[in-house]
């Protein structure tokens, strides 16, 4: 199949299981939503699809366009076609947000310097990408987010999504830490990405981004299992009933 | 003091006053620099690679003091133990190796920039050879002046020992914007100093980008003792594979309402040894003073050591800012995946880390260097 799909995932960290056998599926042009109770796996579930190396695989299979990328780093399922936008992404000082964008450019260009611009059109598409979503120009030139704001990180993540240009665009909670207009823009900025043709999984918490994104699978998490799966009508019930129903309907369902 | 009265004191000084700290009593090895105060001058000169030789000199230190060309707004002269001003009545000589300098340096200039003059660019390089290399630098910055100068501290391949000794008196009103690159071999120690006191209202502005040899001691010290007068450091250090360097950046405050802010980042590699030192002191004269000191280093070796020694002493109770920040950090399991799901091998990443830290200070961009020079050495 073409997309990004995850196979019956096992996974665990420091010792303790937080994926207990994962199905999914992300289709190209498509928003496919997790949402989960705090500590359900979530973020564990984007970590190992991008192949962060504390996440041990221990059953199961991640593919895309139907090949398996477990055998490959992080930095390959990024030139396969993978972005993560980190729920919390880390600060570095000593490198600035328009060295790393440009670096990832040249990258995927097959440029062994990665620092020098090859074509200036790119800086101005980063200028434009920022005002679009909000963020000042300035911030391109300052370290990778040290002192970014809660929505600046958030914004920030978005920007680099647009610039590498991926094939499947994973989201870790790019709600979090948004006033109500950051929601809605956001929103809009993600439908642009599948409006691309690119896949996304979106993982949040809250039904909120879906007043100005109709999802298109919403998938619930909890456990470190999908407890249910559907249309946009899943979210409707997670937002009615809570994931306390969800889960206790699903331990029924299992007897 | 005369040749003779510095040699005397060289015999009674110790390498160091008194130890760094009660955990780590040196952060300069001294013993490298011992083991060769007994050497020749040189005679020959080691040869400058060419980017460094291509920025293009007014004046270059080697044997002998080589004045190219002149720089109108200022005059400038061969340094002698009489020259006006005197070298080494600014700055006190306080331990054996600036002793040592004191009486065995070989070349300098005095460059005095005319009251109200203005300097465009003045630069001068100063070189090593095999054997002792010793230069000095007076600068006078008359009133109301404006320079701007370019300092490169260039120690070559060749065995040896290298002091180079900067003194800069700035007049009340004048502004100095100078770029300072240190580089140095792996094959000699060098000590290092840049002194500066400034007059009221003064302003200095210092990039600094160095990358240390053997065992490299490089001070820069700010006194800022004229009311209102303004100082801004900022320092990019590298210690690579086999090399040593220990930078000591203070700004003390003497004069009401000075300003000083020193940043400094650093990265070490291999086996590098990096103690980049941020250090600021606000006297009780320097009543609504404001001062930060920031050090950052990066480690990127296995076997790198970095130190990012900040302090400051507050000896007044009418500050306006005073702050510091320091960290010695090694790349994280956490950035490194950050930054590889970007696409970035780590050996990519550390190269942007190693990148980000040698443009920070600004050297590098002003002097249209690629910072691939630092490593050619
Ligand atoms: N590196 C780690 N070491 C130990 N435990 C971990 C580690 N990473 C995650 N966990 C644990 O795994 C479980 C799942 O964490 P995960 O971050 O995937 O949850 P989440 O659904 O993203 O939660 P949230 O909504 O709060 O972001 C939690 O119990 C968490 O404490
Ligand atoms: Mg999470």
């Amino acid at each position: 199949m073409s997309g990004l799909e995850v196979r019956n995932l096992h996974v665990r960290v420091a010792g303790k299981k937080v994926l207990r056998g994962v199905d999914l599926k992300v289709e190209y042009g498509e928003v496919h939503a997790i949402m989960g109770p705090n500590g359900s796996g979530k973020s564990s579930l984007a970590y190992t699809i991008m192949g962060r190396e504390t996440f041990e695989v221990e059953d199961g299979d991640i593919l895309l366009d139907g090949e398996s990328l477990l055998g490959l780093s992080t930095e390959e399922r990024a030139m396969k076609g993978l972005f993560m936008a980190l729920q919390d992404p880390p600060q570095i000082p000593g490198v600035r947000l328009s060295t790393i964008m440009i670096a990832a450019i040249n990258k995927r260009l097959g440029s062994t310097d990665l620092t020098r611009v090859r074509d200036p059109s790119i800086v101005k598409r980063m200028y434009k990408l920022a005002e679009e979503l909000g963020l000042t120009r300035d911030i391109l030139q300052r370290e990778l987010n040290v002192g970014f704001s809660g929505g600046e990180k958030k914004r920030s993540e978005l920007l680099q999504a647009f610039i590498v240009d991926p094939k499947i665009v994973i989201l870790d909670e790019p709600d979090s830490g948004l006033d109500i207009d950051g929601v809605r823009k956001v929103s809009e900025m993600i439908r642009g990405l599948t409006d691309q043709g690119k896949g996304v999984l979106l993982i949040t918490h809250y039904a909120r981004m879906f007043k100005y994104l109709d999802p298109d699978r919403v998938s619930v998490l909890i456990d470190g299992k999908i407890a249910l799966s559907g249309g946009p009508e899943v979210a409707k019930l997670v937002e009615d009933k809570g994931y306390a129903y969800i889960r206790s309907q699903y331990m029924a369902r299992r007897g | 003091m005369s040749r003779e009265q510095y040699k005397e004191l060289f015999e009674k000084l110790p390498f160091q006053p008194i130890a760094d700290t009660p955990t780590v009593r040196y952060y300069t090895d001294w013993r490298l620099f011992e083991e060769r105060l007994g050497i020749e001058y040189a005679e020959k000169e080691d040869a400058v690679p060419s980017e460094i030789e291509s920025i293009g000199y007014d004046v270059v230190l080697g044997r002998e003091a080589r004045i190219n060309r002149r720089v109108r707004g200022a005059s400038i002269t061969e340094a002698s133990y009489d020259s006006d001003p005197k070298p080494l009545s600014l700055m006190k000589v306080s331990n054996k190796m600036q002793a040592f300098h004191a009486y065995r340096w070989n070349a300098g200039i005095v460059v005095s920039v005319e009251e109200g003059g203005s300097i465009d660019r003045l630069s001068i390089l100063s070189g090593s050879g095999e054997g002792y290399t010793g230069h000095h630098i007076v600068v006078r910055t008359g009133r109301e002046s404006k320079s701007r100068m370019i300092l490169v501290d260039y120690s070559g391949e060749s065995d040896g020992l290298k002091t180079f000794f900067v003194e800069v008196d700035m007049g009340q009103g004048s502004s100095l914007d100078l770029d300072f690159l240190a580089l140095h071999a792996p094959s000699k120690p060098v000590y290092t100093i840049l002194y500066t006191r400034l007059g009221e209202a003064s302003t200095l502005n210092v990039r600094l980008l160095s990358s240390g040899g053997m065992m490299s001691k490089l001070e820069i010290a700010t006194i800022a003792e004229g009311a209102k007068s303004g100082v801004d450091v900022k320092a990019s250090d590298i210690s690579r594979a086999g090399t040593r360097s220990d930078v000591v950046l203070t700004a003390l405050h003497k004069g009401p309402e000075t300003e000083g802010n020193i940043s400094a980042r650093g990265v070490a590699l291999g086996d590098g040894y990096l103690a980049q030192r941020a250090l600021a002191r606000i006297e009780p004269s320097a009543t609504w003073a404001s001062s930060e000191v920031e050090s950052h280093v990066t480690i990127i070796g296995e076997k790198a050591r970095g130190y990012a020694v900040p302090m400051l002493e507050i000896h007044t109770g009418d500050v306006v800012k005073a702050g510091h920040e320091a960290s010695v950090t090694t790349i994280q399991e956490d950035h490194l995946f950050y930054l590889r799901s970007r696409g970035l091998s780590r050996e990519e990443i550390e190269k942007l880390l190693i990148t980000g830290t040698l443009t920070f200070s600004g050297v590098i961009d002003n002097l249209n260097l690629s910072p691939q020079v630092l490593f050619r050495l």
